[in-house]
This record gives C-alpha cells, sequence and structure tokens, in this order.
C-alpha cells in the first residue's frame, strides 16, 4: 500500500509512477469541466483511456442523516439542495412522496401551479446543460446566449416564490402561494421566446454545426440493455431508444390530462441526446402552454385539507381557536405520518429521481434515502470513459447532466 | 444528574408523544387473482416469506442468502430489468438486523417491486452486480453508509466517506454533528493534530454570539480586523433600535409624506 | 457563480476573468459547501495560489457550515483557509458576489503594499507554515 503524505495522495490500487507507457491522470475534483466535484482517476495508454474511476463524495453533506433528525416539514427546504438547479423538482419528489404516505392529494389548482412550476424547472435545467455542455465542448457563445433565457424563466421563478435557485415553492400538500398576477401572461410571452430561441439561437448555432456534431457524433454510445442495466433513467435511457417517462407510464399531478411527446433516439450517442435535450424544452413550453386555461378553471383552494397533517390557511389561524391550536401543535412536534415505507419515482430534468421513506409513526422520518438519478449516470462512468480518447471525457461527463449535489447528497 | 441518554439510537426523539396516541399504519392489501403481480408471485413460488401490496406496488420478504436467485428470477422471467435503488434501514437498536431493500423496476408494464430481507448483523449479503451493474456504487454506498460487507462485490470501497474515515455515518448509533474523529478529520489532515488547539473546536451551536470572539461574526455593525485583540472600552458605533428605541412608525410616516 | 459570470450579469467588466488553474488566480471564491473529504484539497489549491492572494466565502455554507450542521461538513473555510470576504445568503444571488468583488478591491487598495502588516494572513503564519513545510 502507499504511504499517503502531501505529494502523494492515498489511493490504493493506483501507482502514479508507472514504468510501462500507461499514465494515470487525476482529473478533478476542482476541474472546471467537472460540473462540480466529481473527480475522476484515468488510466491512459497514450491518449486513450483504459481504466476510468469516479470518486464521488466531494460535496456529502449528509442530507439523509439530517432527514432522520428533522421533521417532516422542516426537512422541505434542505431538498432544494439537492439537485440545485432545479429545486423545485426535489421539492416535489419529497412533497409526493409524504403526501403518497399520508394519502393525501393536492388540491387542483396547486396541482396546476406545481406542473407547470415543474415544467419551467425542467426549461432551467435543460438551459443550463445546453449552456454548459456546449461551454465544455467549446462553443462559449451558445453559454451566453442560454444563460440569457435563463434569466427570464429564473425571474419568473423569483416572481413566484422570492429566490433565484432555491425555490422551495412546493409544500408538503400543496402549494403556499397563488400566482402573482401577470404571472401566466409572462409565462405564455417567455414560452413563445423559448420556442423561438430554441429554433433559431441555440439550434441554428447547434444542430447543424460541423464542428458540434463531428465531437459528439458516436461519443458516449450506451446500448438499450446497458441503460437499463446501470441504472439509467430520464434522457439518457430515452436516448438509448427506451420509451419510458414516468410522466407518461405513472402520471402524477395534472400529466395525465395533458399532451405532449416523449422524444426518443435511437443514435445512442451524445448528439441524439442533445437533440432530445432541446426537443423536451419544446415539449416543456407546449406542456406551459396548455395549463394556463386549465390552471385558470380552478378553485382557488391551495392546500390540501387534513387537519391531522397540514395546517389551516393562514386565515382560519388567525380567526379560529382550533385552527390555532393544530397549527400549535404541527409546529412544535411536527406531524406523525402512519408507519409504513413508500418508494415514489418522479421525471425530474435528470432523470428519475424519487424518495424512499420509513416512516414508524415518529415525527422524524426513520429512514430517508434519495434515489438521485445523477447517482447512477456517475456510476456509468467507469463502463463508457474506456476506449475513448481523452478529449472526448468532457463530452461524455458533459452529456451525462450530473450535478454534484445530487450524486453525494 | 445528567439525563440519561439512549446510546443505541442517538436521533432525535419527540419531545413529547400523547399517551394515547395510537399510531396507524399505511393500509396493506393482498395480492389479486390475475394481476400482473399475481403471475410475479407464482413464479416465486415459496421463495417468498411475505407478501403485500403498499401504495401501488408488490412488497416482498425473502431470506438474505436467496436474494441472488430471488433476482435473477425477477429479471429473467418477470421482466424486471431495472434495479432503481437499494439500501438498508438500521434496526440494530430493536431486532440486531439490517433491513436491505431492492427497488426493481418492470418497464413494459410499468411496474415496481420492492424486494426485502432482513440481515443479522456482521452478516454478508451476495452482490448483484453481475446482473443489475447499477448495484455497483449502491452496494459501495450501502457499506460505506453502513458498514454491510457485500460478498463478490468488484470494487468494495468507501465512495462517498474519504477512505480513511472511521464509522459509519447512517447508523443510528453514529450522532448527526459526527463524533470527535470527525470534528477534527480535517485540522488532523491538514495541518497535523497539534493544531487542534489553535484552530479551536467546531462550533455547532448556530445561535451562539461571543462579543470577544474577532474571529467569527460576533460583532455586527462594524469591522475589526481579523483576530483584534478584544478591548472594554471600545465603542460600538451602530446602534440598534432594542437600544435607543428609534420610533421607526413615526419615521416612516415622515418619509412616506416627503414621498408623497 | 456561473450567472454571473453569463450574459445578465457580466463579471467581465469588473475586470474579473474566470481562470482555471490556482496559480494564474489573484483570488479564491469558495462557493458552497465544502466537506471533510474536499477540505484537503481545497487548502492545496489555496496553497498553488501565488501571493498575493484573496479568498471569497460565497454562501452561508461555505461561512459556517450553514444548515448543513452535519458530520461532513467543515464549520466554515475559515477553519482551515483564511477569508477575506464573507457572503450571506443560500445561495447568494450574483449581484451579491459582484458587490463582494468590489468590496474586495476595496480593501486591496486600503492594503499596504508590502503585506507585512495584513493582518488576514493570521491563520497561514500560524498554521500555514507547517503545510508548506511538508
Amino acid at each position: 500500500m502507499q504511504v499517503s503524505n502531501k505529494l502523494t495522495p492515498f489511493f490504493e490500487n493506483l501507482n502514479f509512477e508507472r514504468d510501462d507507457n500507461r499514465m494515470v491522470i487525476n482529473f478533478g475534483p476542482q476541474h472546471p469541466s467537472a460540473h462540480g466535484q466529481l473527480r475522476l482517476v484515468l488510466e491512459l495508454d497514450g491518449e486513450q483511456v483504459m481504466k476510468a474511476y469516479p470518486d464521488i463524495g466531494y460535496l456529502h453533506r449528509g442530507i439523509e442523516k439530517m432527514a432522520e433528525n428533522m421533521t417532516y416539514n422542516e426537512f422541505l427546504p434542505t431538498t432544494d439542495r439537492l439537485d440545485y438547479i432545479a429545486s423545485t423538482s426535489n421539492n416535489y419528489a419529497y412533497a409526493l412522496a409524504v403526501e403518497k404516505l399520508l394519502d393525501i392529494e393536492a388540491p387542483r389548482r396547486a396541482q396546476a401551479i406545481r406542473t407547470m412550476l415543474l415544467e419551467l424547472n425542467r426549461i432551467i435545467s435543460h438551459l443550463f446543460f445546453v449552456a454548459t455542455h456546449a461551454l465544455d465542448v467549446g462553443a462559449m457563445s451558445v453559454f451566453l446566449y442560454a444563460f440569457r433565457e435563463r434569466e427570464f424563466a429564473m425571474d419568473l421563478m423569483e416572481d413566484y416564490c422570492g429566490a433565484r435557485l432555491t425555490h422551495s415553492a412546493v409544500r408538503i400538500g400543496g402549494v403556499p402561494l397563488d400566482l402573482p398576477a401577470g404571472w401566466l401572461e409572462n409565462a405564455a410571452i417567455f414560452c413563445d421566446k423559448i420556442d423561438h430561441e430554441v429554433e433559431h439561437t441555440y439550434g441554428a448555432l447547434l444542430n447543424e454545426n460541423r464542428i458540434w456534431k463531428m465531437r459528439l457524433e458516436d461519443v458516449g454510445v450506451i446500448s438499450a440493455e446497458d441503460a437499463l442495466s446501470w441504472g439509467c433513467s430520464g434522457v439518457m435511457l430515452r436516448g438509448s431508444n427506451v420509451k419510458w417517462d414516468i410522466r407518461k407510464e405513472e402520471p402524477y399531478e395534472l400529466y395525465g390530462e395533458l399532451d405532449f411527446d416523449i422524444p426518443t433516439s435511437d443514435r445512442c450517442d451524445s448528439y441524439g441526446r442533445f437533440r432530445m435535450y432541446m426537443e423536451e424544452m419544446k415539449q416543456s413550453t407546449r406542456m406551459i402552454r396548455q395549463l394556463i386555461p386549465l390552471y385558470k378553471e380552478t378553485k382557488p383552494q391551495l392546500m390540501a385539507h387534513s387537519p391531522q397533517y397540514i395546517s389551516a390557511p393562514k386565515e382560519e389561524i388567525m380567526t379560529q381557536n382550533y385552527a390555532l391550536m393544530q397549527h400549535f401543535v404541527l409546529v412544535t412536534q411536527g406531524m406523525r405520518p402512519p408507519k409504513g415505507e413508500v418508494y415514489v419515482a418522479t421525471e425530474s430534468p435528470k432523470g428519475e429521481l424519487g424518495f424512499y421513506i420509513k416512516s414508524e409513526g415518529e415525527p422524524y422520518a426513520y429512514r430517508l434515502k434519495c434515489r438521485a438519478p445523477s447517482f447512477f449516470h456517475t456510476g456509468l462512468l467507469q463502463k463508457l470513459l474506456v476506449g475513448v480518447y481523452l478529449a472526448d471525457v468532457v463530452t461524455i461527463i458533459g452529456t451525462t447532466n450530473i450535478v454534484f449535489g445530487e450524486v453525494d447528497r | 444528574m445528567r439525563k440519561y441518554v439512549p446510546k443505541d439510537n442517538v436521533q432525535k426523539k419527540a419531545y413529547y408523544t400523547d399517551r394515547f396516541h395510537v399510531v396507524p399504519s399505511v393500509p396493506r392489501s393482498k395480492v389479486e387473482e390475475g394481476s400482473h403481480f399475481a403471475d410475479v408471485m407464482k413464479t416465486m413460488g415459496a421463495n417468498v416469506k411475505e407478501s403485500y401490496i403498499e401504495i401501488g406496488q408488490l412488497v416482498i420478504h425473502i431470506a438474505p442468502e436467496d436474494n441472488f436467485k430471488v433476482m435473477k428470477m425477477l429479471k429473467e422471467t418477470c421482466g424486471y430489468t431495472q434495479c432503481s435503488e437499494q439500501s438498508a434501514v438500521d434496526y440494530l437498536a430493536k431486532d440486531n438486523e439490517f433491513e436491505l431493500f431492492w427497488q426493481l423496476l418492470n418497464i413494459t408494464v410499468a411496474k415496481r417491486i420492492r424486494v426485502v430481507c432482513r440481515l443479522a448483523n456482521g452478516a454478508a449479503i451476495e452482490s448483484i452486480e453481475p446482473l443489475y451493474k447499477s448495484a455497483n456504487f449502491a452496494e459501495r454506498e450501502m457499506f460505506d453508509m453502513f458498514g454491510i460487507k457485500v460478498n463478490n462485490h468488484p470494487f468494495l470501497k468507501r465512495i462517498l466517506m474519504p477512505d480513511d474515515w472511521e464509522g459509519h455515518p447512517l447508523l443510528k448509533t453514529y450522532p448527526l454533528h459526527g463524533d470527535e474523529f470527525a470534528s477534527w478529520y480535517e485540522v488532523d489532515k491538514i495541518f497535523g493534530k497539534e493544531y487542534r488547539d489553535i484552530i479551536g473546536p467546531e462550533n455547532r451551536d448556530p445561535g451562539k454570539i461571543d462579543i470577544k470572539d474577532t474571529k467569527r461574526f460576533s460583532r455586527i455593525g462594524y469591522e475589526v480586523p481579523f483576530a483584534a485583540e478584544y478591548n472594554e472600552n471600545e465603542e460600538v458605533p451602530v446602534e440598534y433600535s432594542e437600544t435607543a428605541l428609534v420610533n421607526y412608525n413615526k419615521k416612516t410616516s415622515i418619509q412616506l409624506d416627503e414621498r408623497r | 457563480m456561473m450567472a454571473s459570470g453569463a450574459s445578465r450579469y457580466d463579471f467581465d467588466r469588473m475586470g474579473t476573468i474566470f481562470r482555471a488553474s490556482p496559480r494564474q488566480a489573484d483570488v479564491m471564491i469558495l462557493a458552497g459547501t465544502l466537506s471533510k473529504k474536499h477540505a484537503e484539497f481545497a487548502r492545496r489549491l489555496y496553497d498553488q495560489m501565488t501571493e498575493p492572494k484573496w479568498v471569497i466565502s460565497m454562501g452561508s455554507c461555505a461561512n459556517t457550515g450553514g444548515m448543513f450542521n452535519t458530520y461532513a461538513t467543515v464549520q466554515g473555510v475559515d477553519r482551515i483557509i483564511p477569508v477575506d470576504i464573507y457572503l450571506p445568503g443560500c445561495a447568494p444571488r450574483p449581484e451579491t458576489l459582484q458587490y463582494a468583488m468590489m468590496m474586495l478591491q476595496k480593501k486591496i487598495r486600503r492594503e499596504s503594499a508590502d503585506m507585512k502588516n495584513n493582518t488576514k494572513q493570521d491563520l497561514t503564519t500560524q498554521t500555514g507554515r507547517k503545510a508548506r513545510l511538508i
């Protein structure tokens, strides 16, 4: 075993100074194109990767441990920090898991707002993907354009919940606020803008760009069987021509009533996945447009009525004694869900985001496991990177669209 | 006398529970005849100890030594081609056992199964990595967080915590704020043990304010040089409403009038 | 941090350009939670930077550990690296980062050029020496 000191880092099975032609390089944990704290140990033969070893955990904060020491409502803002590019999808996945456990359903207006926010977050996340992926591969201008549109989406989120990144916009049992005046009109304008930009800016810059295609085509090829076996989900799975989208197959919220397509690609490579991200943005705008009339038909109730678990609306708390008492108990002690376990999967922008909750009837979850899609996509890297050239490594990391808040938790 | 705290579960507990509080359970239903799950149950046969449907998903309890066999049947016969999640729950305090679960997904019929088994403390489980490659990382995480050993895993090593970490964080005996080793880990690693005194212990109390401490954020309202000496006679230039009793209502109304 | 470098907030107009190597950098921005596993590497990056160097701790998690009061996070990066500017917020807005950069520029103007009376080097003189000797 190597003796660890400041100059030769401890790493078993790997020897950085070697006698043969091979070379071991250390990629990260602060590499600018590693999308956060990914450390890759690559064994190279010339320019070709012979062995890849992703080393994660550099952003491990013990979120699952925190969940065991927090009441259910306290934990909700912590889920923001999982996939911090699209926070609402985490909040939602967690809230849905607890709602399934409590057997309550959010009112229809809350469902409409949630679905709209989820799709808006999907656009934010996909724009971020296009921007950073292009930046990694070498197309700087796309980064600037995509961030320009992302700021509009951020402003919409800020209008709704007041935060840019960490939204906490979904609560257990509903949403805290109604949409502010003029939000729907702005959202409609934003949808038109995104459709136009996806087609005429990013699409025009990248889709048929010769350099872009040369760098992405046939890079990071995953077969359908591999994708399933390695636990891929979301775009990574659909990019391998497996038509599986949780929004369609196990519909939650209003997705069952919406008309949208699921893009798949039989190319199985990075370029196919990039085209699917672009297509998914268009589908998201299509969904938001359908949701605007649906929202207008709903009644104004925002939180589910379930006095055992959910506090009453503020007006009732301020006027009615019993509601105030319930609120006091729920805030000081926390809700006590029934004994049991639940696993709920949702389709986050990155893939299948699921929460497993084991409840023992206490106000604190006995065990909470967050099934993060990026975690399994990072695991796939050790297969995907073998045999590619060093220059393609960055492209492949970019195409998996991993976020380290979620990988390490 | 110090209050007795049980050592086997140091996680946060409810400070008050009603004496008459009865914990309800999530309803569990039997597997219906003719459904997809009934076919699965038929294929499984005697391997299943207990089975029920909980919130739309079939839960089957198996013996820990059967796990590879059962997974293989589920994958090859029943079409459960993806293992989307796998981890453990700590029941050491109660039963001296871990509860392991695998969350499987069949994408052709859109159904999910949870396979559950109880593993005694210190026993090892067979790896399902040859069947589902996603178990590669998931089992390593389980080993890291609980210390559950996995047989025939290609590379069983800590994944989220550093290699030289002591303890398994998700055990119920492990405190949230970490043990002695965890609290000095980065100091020992970077500077060495002899620098513990200079750097000092971690502040785990978010509400702590120490007026003499100039290394943290204690002197609100004015800037002092980092680690400056504390002077008893120094004046605080900024006054807050609590000390000076400014009538903000009056002030704001005047400002509002001016703006109008 | 990405957004502050991008089109709307445009960091370049303040004379701030992101560099990929610590050897070319003057300022290190510690953005986000510093876990115990990462602490050693962050300190090594700081040691790799050439003098003069400044550090901005961005966000509550980097300042004090923030909401992540757990076994795996360093409770404030100033335990291992001397920090010049602390940014509040979780996550701080791009404007906050820009303002911090302006504050840092102000602070640098105020400092003497010979760095002898620079009080922020306190932790380095006490603890950094050992790290350099090895």
